[in-house]
């Protein structure tokens, strides 16, 4: 049967039971069910999984242009105003020799959102249009990416930081740019991607 | 379980989840940036500077009064790499401070006469100030001006331009002066290479831009003036100012009335000094020319025309282009120098059409009577040389004669150099005299003369010795002796000698005497043979007989 196709044998799915999302209580599952415990609906699946990955990735991409077109922060210094995207304080680290500094805000700001997004994007074309490869390394890819993804808030943590520090007057003052804010949306609609998709939907791919 | 998987396979994709809202939002949001971002995108400028010294793009910014109103997006060199073309992107809303007059100049530390300004930009590092005009709007390529403008375009006030071929002082920032108070400033001044002129940019402020008028002179009250006449020397300065940074100031000539209003723009010439303003100016002039043999060394373009110290005119042009080499050659063949030279009617009549034409009836008619022009000294210290006309008898009779477009006005040789031509007939005469004859003769004069004199001298010795003898000596004794007896005879013929008396007896016995012979001789005459015979009484004569 074609429920057998879809869940492989010895699942909990293929026994027509599902966990419930709040109190992880195996119950039986049928048209709109809910659980006999908490009274919370149940599913196979997270609803439009897919779509909702999707949806949070795209969104996150658009605000990745705005992110990097914008000025990340300008500092006034005496008068002088100078504003930085993220590129250009990259390139403005490398060139004054802060070489680690620059790889820093070089792989947590433009390296890993890029690279989630890529890989987000990766294992919903897998699970769209399934190929064969190892599953564990889908799986794999994942969790890297849900656990690095967070580190990209460094830059705005960075930003945060030296705009409620650094206030002095007409000597230094440090104003978050529009990039900070896209930046910072970017990372949230990743970090909402991710959590939005749902791992067993690799499972349900028939290698 | 057999119903739950459709429920799943309908849900897998195909229904639209609400959740797209989210990335249609976000691209609704970065269109509005973008669209936003774009809007505010002010104009973009060309800025040409001939150095980009301090702009760096991205950083540098453009002000006005200390306001932002964009930034240096870019800077690179022009292709002829002669000047540097400075992108600027300027702020939404400063469409209206682009007009083709707005001038821009990089502000940077800066000392000058009037101060030391820019000081906050030795920190801050430069920056483009930017000062809107009042053209037309739409310009987008501009020229950067080397240092900032004297007077923002859109200050009140009127702008004029100067003409100068004097040596001066005066720079741009110089003050202008209207009786002795400062009511603008020079722009600034350039050697033209065109005529070789300085030519300055004047604003005077409003209010006081009412005061230029169509008749205004102005002049240089740069530094000092230093006057020396019969009361005195005088010192003047229009200020101390003036003697530092130089000075122009402006008025009206003395009985003129001030005229029109004018517009910018208007060309004025810069007088040497207050006095050369009041030099009246004359619409009306004859003019003459006048050939010369003589050197005109000393003569400028400007000297006075005089008859008997009165001024008529001046002389307008000294050059050897005014006839062509024919016309300027005197009997001898030998090239004269041409001066031009107005006679201003205004100077003794009127300055109009009917002036004109009675000075020069005036002229005509005195040339025949033995007017002529010449050469005059002015000034024996300086060599300077004016024109004098004045009536000279012995001259043989001329009349004013045509050369080419001009009336030529007879001349004679002046004063000066007749005096160098008697002094020379003189010196050729003097060369002429047998010296060395009258030189030789001289000497044997001189030694006859000196042997006469030693003779002489040898006769004097002789004459002392004589008078050294004791008999020359007592002579003036005897002498006194001998007048000393004259003076006792004389004395004894006084009246009251005795001598005297019998003298007077004895001679008027003779008166006597004489009596009587005289009435002898008469009886004798009468009758003389009386002395033969007695005297016959005579019959009394009885008048009217016979």
């Amino acid at each position: 049967m074609s429920d057998a196709r879809r869940f492989p044998a010895g699942t909990a799915a293929s026994e027509g039971l599902a966990q419930c999302r709040l109190c992880y209580t195996l119950a039986p599952i049928a048209e709109g069910d809910t659980c006999h415990f908490c009274g919370e609906s149940l599913e196979l699946r997270h609803p439009d999984s897919l779509q909702r990955t999707l949806a949070y990735l795209l969104t996150a991409m658009l605000f990745y242009i705005p992110a990097n077109l914008f000025p990340i922060m300008t500092t006034e210094t005496l008068g002088q105003e100078e504003s930085h995207t993220i590129a250009s304080g990259v390139v403005e680290f490398w060139q004054l020799g802060s070489y680690p500094i620059a790889i820093v805000i070089f792989v947590a700001s433009i390296i890993i959102p890029v690279l989630k997004m890529l890989a987000l994007l990766w294992l919903c074309a897998y699970v769209l249009r399934p190929y064969p490869v190892s599953r564990h390394q889908l799986a794999r890819i994942y969790q890297v990416t849900e656990f690095v993804g967070k580190w990209s808030m460094i830059d705005i943590f960075v930003v945060a930081l030296m705009v409620a520090l650094v206030q002095m007057g007409d000597l230094i003052q440090i104003t978050p740019g529009t990039g900070a804010t896209a930046f910072a949306a970017v990372v949230i609609f990743t970090i909402l991607a991710a959590r939005a998709f749902d791992l067993r939907l690799i499972w349900d791919q028939q290698a | 379980m057999t119903d739950s998987s459709p429920k799943v396979e309908q849900r897998r994709f195909w229904r639209l989840s609400a959740i797209w809202i989210i990335p249609l939002l976000a691209l609704g949001l970065g269109v509005w940036l973008i669209v936003d971002s774009y809007l505010s995108q002010g104009p973009v400028v060309q800025l040409t500077v001939s150095d980009a010294e301090g702009i760096n793009a991205g950083e540098t910014r453009v002000k006005r009064l200390s306001v932002d109103l964009g930034i240096v997006a870019d800077v690179y060199l022009n292709p002829d790499f002669e000047d540097v073309t400075v992108v600027l992107n300027l702020d939404t809303g400063t469409e209206e401070l682009l007009r083709d007059d707005t001038q821009f100049w990089v502000v940077k530390p800066r000392i000058g006469t009037d101060g030391v300004s820019g000081l906050s930009t030795l920190l801050s590092g430069a920056y483009i100030e930017l000062s809107p005009g009042s053209g037309n709007p739409g310009a987008r390529q501009f020229q950067a001006l080397d240092s900032p403008p004297a007077t923002p375009v859109t200050t009140p006030g009127v702008r004029v331009e100067l003409i100068s071929d004097l040596d001066s002082t005066i720079n741009a920032r110089s003050p202008v002066y209207y009786n002795g108070f400062r009511v603008g400033q020079v722009e600034s001044a350039e050697l033209s290479t065109e005529d070789g002129n300085t030519h300055y940019s004047l604003f005077i402020n409003a209010p006081y831009d009412d005061l230029v008028t169509t008749n205004t002179r102005f002049w240089n009250a740069s530094g000092l003036a230093v006057e020396a006449g019969v009361s005195g020397v005088s010192l003047r300065a229009e200020s101390l100012e003036t003697l530092l940074v130089g000075g122009i100031a402006f008025g009206l000539p003395e009985g003129v009335d001030p005229g029109g209003s004018i517009d910018n723009g208007r060309r004025y010439f810069l007088y040497d000094d207050v006095d050369a303003i009041n030099e009246q100016q004359f619409s009306f002039a004859k003019p003459y020319l006048l050939l010369f043999d003589s050197s005109i060394r000393g003569l400028d373009v400007g000297a006075p025309v005089e008859y008997r110290g009165a001024r008529l005119g001046e002389v307008v042009e000294v050059s050897f282009d005014l006839l062509e080499r024919q016309s300027g050659l005197d009997a001898a063949g030998q090239t004269l120098v041409p001066v031009l030279i107005h006679i201003e009617p205004g100077r003794v009549f009127e300055d109009n059409e009917e002036g004109l034409e009675e000075i020069a009836n005036i002229i005509e008619e005195a040339v025949p009577n033995g007017l002529r022009a010449s050469l005059a000294s002015g000034n024996l210290l300086t060599g300077g040389l004016y024109i004098e006309l004045d009536f000279h008898e012995e001259v043989e009779p001329r009349q004013i004669r045509q050369a080419e477009d001009y009336d030529v006005l007879p001349t004679i040789s002046s004063g000066f150099t007749q005096i160098q031509e008697r002094v020379s007939s003189v010196l050729s005469r003097l060369e002429a005299l047998p010296l060395n004859d009258f030189v030789s003769q001289a000497n044997e004069a001189m030694q006859t003369l000196t042997a006469t004199l030693t003779t002489a001298e040898q006769t004097m010795s002789e004459l002392s010795g004589l008078l050294e003898n004791p008999s020359t000596q007592s002579l003036p004794a005897n002498l006194e002796e001998s007048l000393e007896r004259l003076n006792q005879v004389l004395s004894g013929l006084g009246p009251d000698a005795a001598l005297y008396e019998d003298l007077t007896g004895s001679l008027d016995e003779l008166r006597g005497a004489l009596r009587n012979a005289r009435e002898l001789t008469n009886s004798l005459n009468a009758n003389p043979s009386q002395l033969l015979r007695s005297t016959e009484v005579a019959a009394d004569p009885v008048p009217g007989g016979q």
